[in-house]
């Protein structure tokens, strides 16, 4: 076994920086198999389109002659006797000067054309496509066909109907030779756009591009090694968005820390509880860096306390509200049952009518964050640690008695601060839905002082949310 | 260009897995060739070193495929004068010599597994043979190279002109 080590040893060790300059012919070998296999490819991909090219051109050709030409004002049969031949397209034509006489001829004469004209024509014709030499099989093929249609006279019923509608106010008695007349031009008209065509095909050097193309190909290679040692090099930076906007809404919990009542020292003892509540918002933050966001944003927060076990009397003066303006209107007490069992014992049972009934005090803040968000984890879900204050503006602040189905507008309470903070802190999670868009989560701490004045109570607000949104990035 | 940058690494690696310096110079061609023909396959991942390295040993492997049944011979086994000799006395033309001259599929084990670090199970799947077809030719190829090395030290002892161990 050590003995098999002792092999692998010495030759891994020898080999370990074996490197042999590669033979100096070997690179010629390569580029010349490099360009045979080029060639190969290319030719049958520069035929094909070609081919392809050159098909489409026939169809869309054909097409526009046969069925696009009755819509058009074409020109070479218009009745006014205009000469509007395509001046480009015959330009090198010598039968231009032919085809303009026979035309304005073919008007002016009332449209007789005898077959010794168009005999002309097809042979000047036949030399111009001989003298053109472009070698277009196509193009030939269609003088070739445009001759022995003129010849025999043999037009196809698409042809007959064709020139029928193009020539509205021809005098019926020369229709055969217009019509035959109509269809060699178009075919005329045709195989010159094919040439045209063709020389473009042709001048078009996609072959010495390619070719140029591969050398590039080739020489850039270099070039993308290099790249790929820098790309592991550069992270990636791509272009970061930095402002997030989020609507967000979040149930709250509101509770206590300290102890007492808000409303009043009475109910110190009484059992009280928060309802659930709402608070929604829109929140902005600016990107720093990777790692930390600075947010801000307005939030709307709805506080609900109940304080339980207290007894309406119907009559005032039983009760006292330090803390609470008592609306004008009410003519009731609001006790605790201690102090209901008292007042009973001294005025006697039953003499004044009382209900159990529930205090409940409403607050609504306008709520100002400031906070940092720090990424902790950046994963498929994010996340983040949040930290910051907030402030809130008193902007509700009302103070009801429900007894069974009826509830009584009390007052307000005057030992709430206009303005008033909070220390926050949440755990953020984010998960990418898109470029675009994140959704959030977030569970909500947030400690209030300086809610109520100071030595009216000794209640000490929390409220605990769960905001969630839709991150919009931009 | 990538063909200077490289030809010296992968065609030691080609020496490594042919038979002989002309086959290695096929090798190093075809390589290329294949590099150059698949480097939009090259999907920025790993190392691009190491793709061409993979692309120049598929290579041997596939003439190695080919060659099965009939392999001619090559005359000129001309290696560029490499005078560093190791501490064993050896020189690294003498060891490549002693690779060159395994039957094909012992080279190919041993290099893939001793050389490259390929596992038995990888070189398995690329000479498509089983794992202990792959074990039975590395446990061969290192008896003939034993055997080969232990003859030549033998012969370097009794010459005296030869450096001491």
């Amino acid at each position: 076994m050590s003995d098999d080590h002792n092999i692998d040893r010495l030759f891994q060790e020898s080999f370990k920086d074996f490197e042999v300059d590669a033979p100096k012919g070997a690179w010629n070998n390569i580029e010349k198999k490099l360009n045979q296999n080029n060639k190969k490819r290319i030719v049958p991909l520069w035929q094909k389109v070609s081919g392809v090219a050159a098909v489409i051109a026939i169809i869309i050709l054909a097409g526009s002659q046969w069925f696009i030409t009755p819509k058009g004002n074409n020109s070479f049969v218009d009745s006014s006797g205009e000469e509007t031949i395509n001046q480009q397209n015959l330009q090198n034509n010598p039968i231009n000067y032919n085809l303009r006489n026979s035309n304005s001829q073919n008007t002016d004469s009332n449209a007789v054309v005898n077959s010794d004209d168009l005999e002309n024509i097809s042979i000047q014709e036949e030399k111009v496509s001989g003298n053109s030499a472009q070698n277009n099989s196509t193009a030939l093929n269609i003088t070739t066909n445009a001759n022995q249609y003129s010849k025999n006279n043999k037009l196809s019923s698409g042809l007959i109907s064709n020139s029928n509608t193009v020539n509205p106010s021809k005098p019926v008695a020369s229709t055969t030779k217009t019509k035959n007349y109509t269809a060699l031009i178009s075919i005329l008209k045709s195989k010159a756009q094919i040439q045209n065509s063709h020389l473009n095909l042709k001048a078009d050097p996609i072959s010495t591009k390619s070719n140029k193309f591969n050398q590039q190909n080739l020489k850039s290679l270099v070039k993308v090694a290099e790249q790929i040692n820098n790309e592991k090099l550069i992270p990636n930076k791509q272009q970061e968005k930095t402002w997030f906007v989020k609507p967000q809404i979040s149930p709250v919990f509101y509770g206590n820390l300290g102890s007492g009542s808000a409303v009043d020292q009475n109910f110190n003892q009484n059992p009280g509880q928060s309802e659930v509540n709402v608070s929604y918002g829109l929140n902005l933050a600016y990107k720093l860096n990777n790692k930390i966001k600075i947010r801000t944003g307005v939030n709307q927060v709805n506080f609900n306390y109940n304080t339980n076990d207290v007894f309406l009397l119907s009559s005032s003066g039983f009760s006292s509200f330090n803390n609470v303006d008592v609306v004008s209107g009410f003519e009731s007490s609001v006790v605790t049952s201690d102090q209901l069992s008292s007042i009973q014992e001294s005025l006697g049972q039953g003499r004044i009518p009382s209900d159990e009934s529930q205090l409940q005090q409403q607050l609504g803040f306008i709520e100002i964050p400031m906070e940092l968000e720090y990424k902790l984890i950046d994963k498929t879900i994010d996340v983040n640690i949040i930290g910051g204050a907030s402030t809130l503006l008193l902007n509700d602040n009302s103070l009801d008695i429900q007894t069974g189905n009826t509830t009584t507008f009390l007052g307000e309470a005057n030992n709430i601060n206009a303005f008033s903070f909070s220390t926050n802190f949440a755990i953020g999670l984010d998960y990418d839905i898109s470029e675009r868009l994140i959704l959030n989560l977030e569970p909500t701490f947030k400690y209030q002082f300086n809610t109520f004045q100071s030595a009216t109570t000794d209640f000490q607000p929390f409220f605990i949310g769960v905001y969630s949104g839709v991150v919009f990035k931009f | 260009m990538l063909y200077e940058l490289y030809s010296s690494k992968l065609f030691s690696l080609s020496l490594k897995y042919s038979k002989n310096y002309a086959e290695a110079q096929d090798n190093l061609q075809d390589a290329f060739i294949s590099i150059y023909e698949n480097i939009n396959q090259f999907k920025h991942r790993g190392s691009f070193e190491g793709w061409m390295k993979r692309i120049t040993i598929n290579t041997a492997l596939k003439r190695y495929r080919n060659q099965k049944v009939f392999s001619l011979n090559y005359e000129d086994n001309i290696i560029q004068p490499e005078d560093d000799f190791d501490n064993h006395g050896i020189s690294l033309q003498t060891l490549l010599k002693c690779i060159q001259e395994l039957p094909n599929r012992y080279r190919m084990v041993f290099n893939l597994y001793v050389l490259d670090g390929h596992s038995h199970k990888e070189i398995a799947e690329m000479m498509e043979i089983s794992e202990g077809t792959s074990k039975s030719n590395l446990a061969r190829g290192r008896k003939i190279l034993r055997d080969k090395i232990n003859d030549i030290l033998e012969t370097k002892n009794k010459t005296p002109n030869v450096k001491s161990l």
